[in-house]
């Protein structure tokens, strides 16, 4: 378990272009939940992920991790939390695949068989061929490249797993592979996984909690049905609602007793529920 | 964007509005060439100190906190570090006090006093340089500089855009440079390991990542200024006209005052 | 630039590219590709990561030039070295990351680059500088540093640095692929604007559907081809099609057609949400009159 307590952090603090990037942040993450982390650009969510394993130290307040404090200055990274951080595929530059996934698994100083049983196993875990094992990342696509730098992560078997927006520039069958990856790995490995992502519709339908940020702060909390039940609210502070939920708030206006939906799923059997009622009677 | 290379102000130009962020970039540039030429040329330790009092004073007439410059300064402590210790233990002269063998000399001292404080006024006066003027007025003023190449048939241009260019990019390299620390930070990779050779050793995976991340961003912003007719001739025209204004005078006789009073305290009132 | 004739369009004949690689054999990038893109249109290219739609922007105003073929910008050849200009000044390319495009710090300063570049005295500049600003709502962040922007208005910026010598084209080379939902939809008002009330022709490179939907034609490149070219309700009836190479449908779009499986009878292609609802409704109301 993970908690922010009073978490602010200000970056160039006493200059012209001083910037309150969090502030006084209050926040629990379960084991094993799928967090979804959602806000506008520059509402601080990638700052606050980065004090997750400690690259970044609040300027005031603490991070808890099982209760021990692991926001001390000072105090390196904390391995139990792997972050993927934006465009990840920067990071890439060894010579093969194998290497660059071998990375982080090395740095732990794991013994070389266990190092060739992680990096097979991430490798799984992101869909990539083995073949290319012994290939320069350099001459991959980028979809590819991103899911080795993914893979890179999840070699070193975090407990807890953050993503940045992994799935921004990507087209949608590199988006959908990612997230359906990692959404099994959540399932079958109990992780927690917290998502930073702009993208609504994948909110909807992979995140368990949401936990909303605006202008620092943390305005919404609340499981991923409740938040989207006030669309309004998201709408004014600048974030998109999934399109369905869109044509069924208009079918509520057109007079139809709907409810809010949020995914295709539930926009069926919302459909096909009202068109069982309506034929009824 | 991502957070953790915000912090670093080298380069970067910082918006206050002051009346030295108005002073013609000519006049500032020329200053910091001659004081440049002067902080070398001073042998005495009263000149530097006065220069960098006067320094302050602009920082704070330009309302750049101290601090800014102190994120500069505080990449050249490393360096100077080792050459005082170098120094102050090798210079030969009147001892002032023996730690075991090494002996401490009263020259050795002031020169390294004098070190640090030439390495000082150096960085805050180029600092002070790119936190007043904006990228743009800086061609402007290297441009005017350069008007003599034309002589031998090059163009100013090109050479103050270069320049400028490679100023505009100083801090997106930084924001790169960070972005990559922390993603390899964040697999471990040993940056804060007590044995030297392996914290360099730490260093190749940002260094590779990095050379890609500015060819490719070298690469669209010759795109990008291709794409918007660039192409480097004389033909251009100007969007900001510089004037030399009563401001800039004011500015100039300021200049010179100090130049010329620092120079007298260097020469005259110590060695006369 | 003499005997050129006069046209309205760019004109893409049996273009091909490939791009030089020691490494690899030399992979198609742009494959016989055919397309008319005429002034005031408003047109979406979409495709998969690689699917050559960046290298087809970057052929639009001779940054690059094709292996075999011609590119015609209002009848000028890109291949030709003195209609570089001319090209460059009627079709504008606004790219991706606004970090790397933006050449000066100011607003302003950065806004004036291309009319620098072209020699425009300069009190006609700062009126036009200004122009362009107020035309795209930013005239307050004019002396403004790039830093203190959000990425949608650097995006912006970067749209007025094109806009300002009036092209008859922009061409945005996956401009909003950085931005957020609010700032991309800021930056689609303001090309839709530009689009209707100037006449600008824009040609809008993307992976988000949503606003391809709200072109007037959609042109699917796969592989280096030009797989679709149509209206976006057309394009979008294809959805098994789009799916199979690596691309998906507006959320709505999905929706109706998975309803239609199940035995529902609604028009294919629908990409619009209140045209979605309506269409719901009708089925609703169906079965009671």
């Amino acid at each position: 378990m993970i908690v922010y307590e009073n978490v602010t952090h200000i970056y160039n603090r006493g200059l012209p272009n001083q910037q309150i990037a969090l502030d006084d942040v209050n926040l629990r993450f379960e084991d094993g939940e799928f967090v979804g982390i959602i806000g506008r650009t520059g509402s601080g969510k990638s700052t606050l992920v980065q004090h997750m394993n400690g690259l970044l130290k609040p300027t005031t307040g603490r991070i808890l991790m099982d209760g021990k404090d692991v926001s001390i200055k000072g105090l390196g990274i904390n391995f139990n939390v792997g972050i993927v951080l934006q465009n990840p595929e920067d990071q890439i530059f060894e010579q093969t695949v194998f290497k660059e996934i071998a990375f982080g698994p090395q740095n732990m100083k794991l013994d070389s068989g266990e190092i060739k049983r992680r990096v097979a196993m991430a490798m799984d875990f992101v869909g990539l061929p083995k073949d290319i094992l012994e290939t320069s990342p350099f001459d991959l696509s980028g979809g590819q490249k991103r899911r080795i730098a993914i893979a890179s992560v999840i070699a070193m078997q975090p407990r807890v797993l953050v993503l940045d927006e992994p799935t921004s520039g990507l087209d949608s069958a590199g988006k959908k592979n990612i997230l359906q990856r990692i959404y099994e790995h959540h399932k079958k490995e109990k992780t927690t996984v917290v998502l930073v992502s702009h993208n609504m519709e994948e909110v909807a339908q992979y995140v368990e909690r949401v936990v909303v940020l605006e202008k620092a702060k943390v305005t919404m909390e609340g499981k991923v049905d409740e938040i989207f039940e006030k669309p309004n609210e998201l709408r004014k502070i600048g974030l998109d609602i999934p399109r369905i939920s869109v044509a069924f708030l208009k079918l509520k206006e057109l007079g139809y007793d709907v409810k809010n939906v949020h995914t295709l799923k539930q926009a069926k059997t919302e459909f096909f529920r009202l068109k069982k009622t309506l034929q009824e009677r | 964007m991502n957070p953790i290379l915000q912090e670093v102000t080298l380069g970067n130009f910082l918006q206050t509005n002051s009346v030295v962020h108005k002073i013609d970039p000519r006049l500032k540039l020329g200053s910091v060439f001659v004081y440049t030429i002067l902080i070398c040329m001073f042998r005495g330790i009263y000149a530097l100190l006065l220069t960098f009092v006067a320094l302050l004073a602009v920082y704070k007439g330009a309302k750049i906190p101290l601090k800014a410059l102190w994120k500069n300064l505080k990449v050249i402590v490393p360096i100077i570090t080792i050459a005082a210790m170098v120094n102050i233990f090798l210079i030969p002269g009147s001892v002032v006090f023996e730690i075991w063998f090494l002996k401490v000399t009263k020259e050795g001292l002031i020169f390294t006093l004098m070190m640090f404080f030439r390495a000082s006024c150096l960085v805050s006066g180029t600092a002070l340089l790119t936190f007043t003027t904006s990228p743009g007025s800086l061609v402007d003023a290297l441009e005017y500089f350069a008007r003599p190449v034309r002589m031998f048939g090059g163009s100013p241009n090109e050479i103050a855009m270069a320049i400028s260019i490679a100023i505009r990019f100083v801090p997106t390299l930084f924001t790169e440079l960070g972005k990559i620390i922390a993603a390899q930070k964040s697999r471990v990779a040993p940056f804060d390991s007590p044995k030297l050779r392996e914290r360099l050793r730490a260093y190749l995976p940002v260094i590779v990542p990095l050379f890609h991340i500015t060819s490719k961003r070298a690469e669209d912003l010759a795109c990008a200024m291709e794409s918007r007719c660039y192409a480097g001739n004389n033909k251009r025209t100007k969007f900001r006209i510089l004037r030399f204004g009563t401001l800039d005078f004011v500015a100039l006789v300021l200049m010179l005052v100090c130049a010329v009073g620092t120079f007298w305290v260097d020469r005259w009132r110590l060695y006369s | 630039m003499q005997g050129r004739k006069k046209q309205n369009m760019i004109e893409l004949k049996n273009v091909h590219f490939s791009y030089e690689s020691a490494t690899k054999d030399t992979k198609l990038a742009l494959n016989r590709i055919n397309l008319k893109i005429s002034c005031g249109e408003f047109v979406a290219v979409v495709g998969a990561n690689g699917s050559g739609k960046s290298t087809l922007a970057k052929h639009l105003n001779g940054l690059l030039i094709p292996t075999s073929g011609d590119v015609l910008v209002l009848g000028a050849n890109t291949k030709c070295e003195e209609d570089s200009i001319f090209i460059k000044k009627n079709v504008g390319m606004v790219f991706q990351n606004p970090d790397n495009q933006l050449v000066f710090t100011i607003v302003e300063e950065d806004v004036a680059f291309a009319l620098e570049n072209l020699g425009v005295p300069q009190q006609e500049m700062r009126e036009r500088v200004e122009k362009t600003l107020s035309q795209l709502n930013i005239l307050e962040y004019k002396n403004a540093s790039n830093a203190e922007l959000s990425g949608g208005q650097k995006q912006l910026v970067a749209i007025a640095g094109v806009l300002v010598i009036n092209p008859k084209f922009i061409v945005l080379d996956e401009s909003t692929a950085m931005l957020d939902p609010q700032s991309r939809d800021d930056v689609m008002c303001i090309l839709k604007k530009l689009n209707s009330e100037l006449g600008i022709a824009v040609v809008l490179i993307t992976h988000f559907m949503e606003e391809a939907a709200l072109a007037e034609r959609i042109i699917v490149m796969n592989e280096g081809k030009v797989e679709l070219d149509d209206s976006p309700r057309q394009v979008f009836k294809k959805l098994e099609l789009l799916e199979s190479i690596g691309l998906s449908v507006p959320q709505v779009t999905k929706f109706c057609h998975e309803l239609n499986l199940l035995g529902e009878n609604l028009p294919l292609g629908i990409v619009d949400e209140n045209e979605c609802a309506i269409e719901l409704a009708k089925i609703l109301k169906g079965p009671r009159r």
